[in-house]
């Protein structure tokens, strides 16, 4: 019965080519994971430039793309064999590593980088669904450190930092008898606090480039849904979509680097719920309009920096 | 899969136990007598299996002469008896005839089945006689796009002005009425909750949540005498124990005691004197019985071995 849509980010260049080496809040690529082909790919915000980055044969599924930071890479998982682990690949598709190992007993879930790029957080979930965890991980694949530890069928998943580096949102699910909320702790684990009311069944958050506010997805695990905006320590949530139920909006967002636009996912086009497609709007709320993919289950959406020179 | 619960608070439960008053003192005065216990066995639930059998029985309070009530064959199943004030009949839910799940009313001997509810769209859950006996209230589901939501309705018992007591795109569950049959308890996962009691006018308005969010608190039930309500804790999760309450949520006692983190003893209901309850148990080793208690938590005496879910009520002798 539960609904995850995953969150994710990107980072990316403005152009189609290869990434330059100074960082700058410059737009870049969109990265996407489609469960239709199981299969991320690159793009631009016009839906140009589609390009398929995963190649992974039939019965795996690659999904919930982030960029690291500087632009040369990209974290994702891969599902197979019965369980989900993270690699890393180039900004081109080549060159996929195995971040780490780990035991049957665990799935290494939808991680993302520290800003400093030297280190990543991911959700690591027990094999048999009864929880999931926080935890860290070098990008060279050592030092693994457990930053959460929940109880039994609970879940923390869905981590973003913030982009000073200093905290981190992540979504709990199934904890003191409340569906889905929004959390935020400090960047080594301590101090974590709920951050949204139980009734707006929040989930996916992503920081907004100032660190000041987060956009979340409502509804979660349920049918319907919209993207808000909530201010970081806590506030009154501002709705930005407003599509109706059974429809959705949001399930997975990302702000664009330079915090103008927001991109999500929805089905409001749908009414039977086939497809899951690409949007972005202005960051606050207004000229939503739907990227031209050609794909129809868009999963999870992430927005990276063009890095330039 | 299961939790355990520390010594620590195993020790404190044991102490608040001891502040139980005892069964004979939470009797009502002029009570009604106790008469047969009418289950099923087999899980009829939003998203049944409809491949494992349901049917309903009767039994004594001793475990003794068991009768089969329903006799129908797979896919068709019958679960979720509730029997009438006055003793006489039961209400059940069923799907035979194939589609939804529907309510039903035999008489307690299981004869003159008949449907009441008939509404295709929607599956019926466990329905709940009025004290006047002459409506019901029921939980009325759909499934949408895979995903299940409920409301909770009334009706008179001849199927007749079927409308919702809740609405919203949530999941309630299990309703029950109060004595005097101005209220209507529930659960249900309103306001992002796993699960909760609520309580709302069957006049209508606004459902009051009853219990806090952390008990994950289902099944409600009240004490013949109106004065406390019967639910159980860690809704969707291993190890139910059953507790109690005032109508108003106020002063929550536990009832059960188990330990073992993989026993559970839950979907409790009231015997019509108040004094016992009856309830699905599960004792740790993976047996499932039709199980009763007395309403000080003392006294767990297994009746039925049934190895599956158990969803029973305790007749009134009639």
């Amino acid at each position: 019965m539960k609904r995850f849509l995953i969150a994710a980010t990107a980072l990316g260049t403005a152009f189609v080519g290869m990434p330059a080496s100074h960082s700058a809040a410059v737009n870049g690529f969109l990265a996407i994971d489609d469960g239709n082909t199981r299969q991320i790919y690159r793009l631009n915000e016009n839906g140009t430039g589609l390009t398929q980055l995963t190649h992974v044969p039939s019965g795996q599924q690659a999904f919930s793309p982030r960029w690291s930071p500087d632009g040369q890479h990209i974290v994702f998982g891969i599902f197979a064999n019965g369980h989900d682990r993270l690699y890393t690949m180039a900004w081109d598709g080549t060159g996929r590593h195995l971040l780490r190992k780990d035991t049957p007993a665990w799935n290494n879930d939808v991680a993302t980088y520290f800003p400093n790029g030297k280190r990543l957080v991911f959700a690591r979930c027990h094999s048999d669904g009864s929880g999931c965890e926080l935890a860290t991980v070098r990008a060279d694949g050592t030092h693994f450190r457990t930053l959460t530890h929940t109880g039994f069928e609970v879940y923390d998943f869905a981590p973003d930092v913030s982009p000073d580096g200093n905290r981190i949102a992540f979504v709990k699910f199934n904890a003191h008898g409340i569906h889905s909320q929004v959390w935020v702790m400090n960047a080594n684990g301590s101090g974590a606090y709920p951050l949204t009311k139980p009734a707006l069944e929040a989930g996916s958050p992503r920081w907004s480039p100032s660190g000041s506010t987060l956009i979340v997805s409502s509804n979660c695990c349920r049918l319907g849904g919209n993207v808000y905006r909530i201010p970081v320590p806590g506030g009154r949530p501002t709705q930005l979509t407003h599509t109706s139920w059974p429809l959705f909006s949001g399930g997975s967002t990302s702000y664009a680097p330079n915090g103008a636009k927001i991109a999500f996912i929805s089905d409001r086009n749908h009414p039977d719920q086939c497809c899951f497609e690409l949007y972005v709007m202005r960051a606050n709320g207004q000229h939503q309009v739907k990227v031209k993919t050609g794909l129809t289950a868009v999963l999870s959406v992430d927005w990276g920096r063009a890095v330039v020179s | 899969m299961m939790r355990a619960i520390p010594l620590a608070a195993v020790a404190l439960l044991a102490a608040a136990a001891a502040l139980v008053p005892s069964a004979s003192a939470i009797a009502p005065h002029h009570a009604a007598a106790n008469g047969r216990i009418v289950y099923s066995v087999g899980a009829i639930l939003p998203d049944p299996d409809l491949s494992a059998a349901s049917q309903i029985w009767s039994v004594r309070q001793d475990g003794t002469h068991k009768r089969q009530l329903t006799h129908l064959t797979k896919p068709a199943q019958a679960g979720d008896p509730d029997v009438s004030p006055n003793g006489r009949r039961i209400l059940f839910v069923s799907n035979k005839g194939g589609g939804a799940f529907q309510v039903w009313v035999m008489r307690i001997d299981g004869s003159r089945q008949r449907q009441i509810i008939h509404d295709p769209k929607h599956d019926a859950f466990v329905p709940r006689w009025a004290p006047d006996g002459k409506h019901l209230v029921f939980t009325r589901c759909m499934t949408t796009f895979g995903l299940i939501e409920c409301t909770i309705a009334r009706a008179a018992v001849n199927g007749a002005g079927p409308h919702d007591l809740t609405g919203g795109h949530w999941a309630d569950f299990s309703a029950a009425y109060s004595p005097n049959g101005k209220t209507v308890a529930f659960s249900g996962d309103r306001n992002g909750l796993t699960s909760a009691i609520f309580r709302i006018a069957t006049a209508g308005g606004a459902p009051r949540r009853l219990t806090k969010p952390t008990i994950e608190a289902f099944w409600p039930d009240y004490r013949p005498d109106g004065k406390r309500i019967l639910f159980g804790d860690n809704f969707d999760r291993p190890h139910t124990n059953t507790l109690t309450m005032n109508p108003d949520g106020s002063h929550v006692r536990q009832l059960s005691h188990l330990t073992d983190p993989d026993s559970n003893f839950g979907f409790a209901r009231y015997a019509p004197n108040g004094r016992k309850v009856v309830a699905d148990y599960s004792d740790g080793s993976g047996r499932e019985f039709l199980a009763t208690m007395n309403a000080d938590g003392s006294g767990l005496r297994k009746l039925v071995r049934t190895d599956n879910l158990t969803f029973a009520d305790w007749a009134v002798t009639s």
